[in-house]
C-alpha cells in the first residue's frame, strides 16, 4: 500500500515516518555489499536503490536490443540524489537521519553502476542530467548498453575481456569513445581476465572487487572531491602513475587496455 | 523461524536455478583470483549499512528501498565531518537473484531474520 503523494513532492510522506519505515537488513541489494562498503570506507555516504530489479515496469521504455523497461532506470538513480538531499534538508534531528546528515552537497554528487546500472549512469551523465543534479563524476562498471551518449562529466570506464554479456569491444570501448568525442576527463580499464561479475556477489575474487572500488574511489578523489591526496593515498598517482601500484601498470591486475585522458 | 529453515533449502536452488543464465552467459570460469594483483586497499573509515524505505509510488512496493553505506566511526572528534554523495545504480536482478525472491514470495519469507 502506497502513501499519497504530494504535489510538490517527489515522494510521499516517508520523511515524518523514516523511522518507523526503516528496515534494518544486511539482505539488500546484496550483490554489491562488498564493492559499496569499500568505497564507502574511502570517505563517501552510497546510496543505492533497489528498484527495478529486473526491470522499471512503472516507468517502462525499452530500447532496442536492451533488456525491457530498463530505458528510465536512470531515473531512479537521480531520484535517489533527490531523496538524500531532501532527507537533508527535512530530516530533522531524526536520527535515522544521520547517513544524510553527514553528505557534503557542495562538492556535488557521483555516479556509478554496473550492467544495466552502468547504462544508467551513462545516461544520468549526458545531456541535462549531469548539471540538473550536480554531478561532477561518473564511474561505469561493465556497463550494458547499445546507446552511447555523450557523458558531460569526468568519466572511467571499466570493461573486462572474459566480459561476454558487455563485450569491450561493442559496449566499454564505444562508450569511452563517446567520452573522449565529449572532450571530458575519461579512460578505459579493459582488464584481461575479468569478466561481466566484476563488482558483484557472483565474482569469487573478493580482493578484486575491492581494487575495483579502490580505483573507483581514486577517480572520485581527484574528479568529485578534488583532493587527490587524502587519508595518507596518492589517489591521483594511483590513477595516473607509473609505478606498479597504479591503475595501469599492474596495480589492478592484467590489463588488454588501459588508457587515461586526464 | 522453524519455518524458515524448513523454506530455505527449498529456497536456495531456486535462487541458484534463477541466477543460472546470468552465470552461463559470464562465460568460462572466473580465475578465483587474479596472480598479479595486489592486495587491495581499504579506506580509513569503518563502515555502516542501513536500509530505508521511501515508497515512491511505483507499482511494485517491495522495490521501493534504498540502501546507504557510510562512514560511522565513533571518534566524536569526527562526528561533524561530512563526506559526498554517490548514487549507485544495480545491475539487472540485483546484483543476484536475492530480490527476485522478493517478487515470488513475501519479504517475511525471504529475509526471515529482518527486525
Amino acid at each position: 500500500m502506497h502513501s499519497p503523494i504530494h504535489p510538490h513532492s517527489l515522494f510521499p510522506d516517508r520523511i515524518l515516518n523514516l523511522k518507523t519505515l526503516r528496515s534494518r537488513t544486511r539482505a539488500q541489494v546484496p550483490g554489491y555489499n562488498d564493492l559499496l562498503h569499500a568505497l564507502s570506507s574511502f570517505g563517501y555516504v552510497v546510496g543505492a536503490t533497489h528498484q527495478c530489479s529486473e526491470g522499471c515496469f512503472d516507468d517502462c521504455l525499452s530500447l532496442k536490443q536492451d533488456p525491457p523497461c530498463f530505458g528510465h532506470y536512470y531515473k531512479k538513480q537521480l531520484s535517489v540524489i533527490d531523496f538524500a538531499r531532501e532527507q537533508q534538508q527535512s530530516g530533522g534531528d531524526d536520527e535515522t537521519a544521520v547517513p544524510f546528515k553527514m553528505i557534503d552537497f557542495s562538492v556535488g554528487v557521483g555516479i556509478a553502476g554496473h550492467s544495466m546500472g552502468g547504462q544508467a549512469t551513462l545516461f544520468s551523465s549526458s545531456g541535462n542530467n549531469a548539471s540538473d543534479h550536480d554531478i561532477r563524476a561518473s564511474v561505469l562498471h561493465h556497463a550494458f548498453s547499445h546507446t552511447f551518449p555523450e557523458p558531460t562529466v569526468p568519466t572511467l570506464v571499466f570493461t573486462g575481456e572474459a566480459d561476454t554479456v558487455t563485450p569491450p569491444d561493442t559496449m566499454g570501448i564505444p562508450m569511452h569513445d563517446a567520452a573522449l568525442t565529449a572532450g571530458v576527463p575519461t579512460g578505459l580499464v579493459d582488464k584481461t581476465l575479468v569478466n561481466h561479475h566484476e563488482p558483484d556477489i557472483l565474482c569469487e575474487d573478493r580482493n578484486g572487487i575491492r581494487l575495483l572500488a579502490q580505483f573507483t574511489a581514486a577517480w572520485f578523489k581527484v574528479y568529485l572531491d578534488l583532493t587527490p591526496q587524502a587519508y595518507g593515498f596518492d589517489f591521483a598517482d594511483m590513477l595516473f602513475g607509473t609505478g606498479p601500484d597504479s591503475m595501469c601498470h599492474g596495480g589492478d591486475g592484467q590489463m588488454t587496455e588501459c588508457t587515461l585522458e586526464p | 523461524m522453524a519455518g524458515s529453515a524448513v523454506l530455505l533449502p527449498l529456497l536456495l536452488p531456486l535462487l541458484l536455478l534463477l541466477s543460472h543464465p546470468a552465470r552461463v552467459a559470464a562465460g568460462p570460469p572466473y580465475p578465483a583470483t587474479d596472480p598479479t594483483n595486489p592486495g587491495a586497499q581499504l579506506g580509513p573509515y569503518k563502515v555502516s549499512m542501513e536500509t530505508f524505505d521511501y515508497g515512491s509510488g511505483s507499482k511494485n512496493g517491495k522495490m521501493d528501498r534504498m540502501t546507504v553505506w557510510y562512514p560511522s566511526d565513533s571518534n566524536s572528534t569526527e562526528a561533524a565531518l561530512t563526506f559526498p554523495f554517490i548514487s549507485y545504480a544495480h545491475g539487472m536482478f540485483g546484483g543476484g537473484a536475492v530480490e527476485v525472491c522478493t517478487h515470488l514470495f513475501t519479504r517475511t519469507l525471504c529475509f526471515p531474520t529482518e527486525s
